[in-house]
């Protein structure tokens, strides 16, 4: 399958009001998204998990490196063939409660896509916005409504209409889940299966969220503070985790039969992103660390297996004299 | 728009601003109409033998000023001064408070930083000073009036704007539309300013009092509007050491001065509710 989204070597550096310290909330990331995959990306809070997503739609301007995305790289397009690119690469929010305009009524809201890239006729754009409402499982009667009359998950709904309604070939969705009550989540989930197969859509799915993410994604990327530390499938990461943050990750969800297995706790808080650590960043808290790990950072390369790709000394070791 | 007037029928005291404000609105077009005398004549049974102000009677209604004219047609003929001042140097103070303080709140960075300063100058400048300069500039008359006053009003207004627009900026649907594609101006005209419409109406409201009384003080000063032309704050400005004797000079223009301000107000106040979507079905 053709490579979709290709993001090299991106980073993002936060300017603080005190000239000269800069926080780095994404540091030197690169991934690949086949077309009709789902990457989920998955982490702590803080992490830059967020970051990446308005990265990669140009929401925020990368500090460094290029997204290249259906083929076009995003860096060269001026402001307005950005404009254009965007109908094809869509974001579903986090919060359903702020992402809509409290003034507009749904069908204005939904058919806000279609007006701003003058899709259509008002006829046909019409008929568009009804037959997408119906698709998400929300009522015609709901187009003459506005915001506050919906609760959370069917608000989701809207945000998740207005979003395919261009039938974009990307969606960021950036924790869509995680501000709903646990029965209506996998009625999303739900949902946001169903319309990936029948629109054929990618996604780039992020959550803190395991048992989300394992549900939805083909591929996973682990990120710890701004950083991808594991990448690999779904079925392989969740079975056979390589980096330690991973396995302490994965040892932290609980089980369904109740037994508490082999609990790995992790010492100390999530650093302060002021102050990355040297070397390998994890190596603070990490459980395995060795004395390299806090001199040299690991790279993220393939392991010997060849089927995930980790960060770790411990996984890759370095070579003598190693970069 | 339909829509709108049918909800704001619904609202008693909103009506009762309209109908209100309309009914000046008719005085003051048609003053030639209602006003029982010419505003500037004097009449010889208009002062007693002493020289002081009569008070109301049959024939004056609402009394008589110091030089003898009848007042109730003096507030009927200043009410189209008012309104003028009103609506116009609002109306203008308005429009240039919020587009400053929409641009310089939307764009931020060196622009914002340039209006806003500028704004701060313009705060931080004495009104009354500014006004007398500009007034000493353009020959003296209603409309350089309105707009002195809108020039000095519409700082805080600027002010006002440019924080809400700031805050709402920030808010998610915000960055949705830009993620949709939208560009900056529809941005702010269909997810911005509409935010903004209770703020301006609040502030549109309550200027229409402090625009009339602005005008009335620099009426005083001699660079408003030019006497013998009534407006309702020269009226009381012209009176006002009369006050003891003849106490009516005072309060009825400054019941008129009340009256149009709360009419606006209660109007102001119930379209607010109406045009927010949030209200509805709430009392």
């Amino acid at each position: 399958m053709s490579k979709l989204l290709k993001v090299e070597n991106i980073s993002k550096e936060f300017q603080t009001k005190n000239k000269g310290v800069t926080v780095k909330a994404v540091s030197d990331i690169s991934l690949e998204v086949k077309a009709g995959t789902t990457l989920g990306i998955v982490g702590e809070s803080g992490c830059g998990k967020s970051t990446l997503g308005r990265l990669i739609l140009k929401l925020l301007k990368a500090s460094a490196g290029t997204i290249s995305f259906d083929g076009v790289e995003l860096e060269k397009l001026s402001e307005k063939e950005l404009r254009s690119q965007r109908m094809k690469m869509q974001m579903v929010f986090q919060d359903p409660f702020s992402s809509l305009n409290p003034r507009q009524k749904i069908a204005d809201i939904i058919r806000e896509p279609l007006d701003i890239h003058k899709v259509g006729n008002m006829a046909s754009r019409k008929k568009l916005v009804e037959e997408t409402i119906l698709r998400v499982g929300l009522s015609l009667e709901a187009l003459e409504r506005y915001p506050h009359e919906f609760s959370g998950g069917q608000r989701q709904r809207i945000c998740i209409a207005r979003a395919i309604i261009l039938k974009p070939k990307l969606i960021i969705a950036d924790e869509p889940v995680s501000a709903l009550d646990v029965s209506i989540q996998s009625q999303i989930l739900n949902l946001l299966s169903e319309l990936k197969r029948e629109l054929n859509l990618t996604y780039i799915f992020i959550s803190h969220n395991l048992s989300v993410i394992r549900h939805i994604s083909d591929q996973v990327a682990v990120m710890y503070l701004g950083e991808i530390v594991e990448m690999a499938d779904s079925e392989v990461l969740f079975k056979n985790p390589q980096h330690p943050y991973t396995k302490a990750l994965l040892s932290a969800v609980p089980q369904i039969d109740g037994s508490a297995g082999a609990k790995q706790i992790l010492q100390g808080d999530l650093p302060n992103p002021f102050h990355i650590p040297s070397g390998c960043s994890f190596h603070p808290r990490c459980p395995v660390a060795i004395e390299i790990c806090s001199s040299l950072k690991p790279a993220l390369m393939p392991n010997s297996a060849g089927e995930s790709k980790v960060s770790c000394h411990l996984i890759n070791p370095p070579k003598a004299g190693g970069k | 728009m339909k829509e709108t007037w049918k909800k704001l029928r619904k609202k008693k005291l909103a009506m009762f601003g309209l109908v209100m404000v309309s009914l000046i609105v008719l005085v003051a077009i048609f003053a030639d109409f209602f006003a029982p005398y010419d505003p500037s004549e004097q009449f010889f049974d208009g002062l007693t033998l002493q020289g002081a102000p009569v008070g109301p009677s049959e024939k004056y209604l609402l009394g008589t000023d110091l030089l003898g004219r009848d007042l109730l047609s003096r507030i009927i003929y200043g009410a189209r001064t008012s309104l003028i001042i009103g609506i116009i140097a609002n109306g203008v103070a308005i429009l240039i408070g919020t587009t400053v303080g929409l641009i310089a709140g939307f764009a931020r960075g060196k622009t914002g930083t340039v209006l806003m300063r500028f704004t701060d100058l313009m705060m931080a400048f004495p009104a009354l000073l500014l006004a007398i300069t500009l007034a000493a500039i353009f020959a003296p008359s209603l409309l350089i009036v309105a707009l002195v006053i809108a020039l000095v009003n519409w700082v805080q207004i600027a002010r006002v704007i440019y924080t809400q627009t700031i805050a709402i900026s920030e808010r998610e649907f915000v960055e949705a539309a830009i993620s949709l594609g939208a560009t900056p101006v529809r941005i702010l005209r269909k997810h911005i300013l509409p935010q903004l419409v209770p703020t301006i109406l609040v502030w549109a409201t309550l200027g229409i009092a402090t625009t009339v009384l602005l005008e009335a003080t620099l009426s005083y000063l001699g660079i408003g509007v030019r006497p013998p032309t009534p407006s309702w704050g020269n009226i009381i400005f012209e009176n006002q050491n009369y006050f003891q004797s003849a106490p009516w000079l005072v309060f009825f223009p400054g019941m008129a001065i009340l009256l149009l301000a709360l009419s606006f107000n209660l109007l102001g106040d119930g379209l607010r509710d109406v045009l927010d979507p949030t209200q509805r079905g709430k009392r």
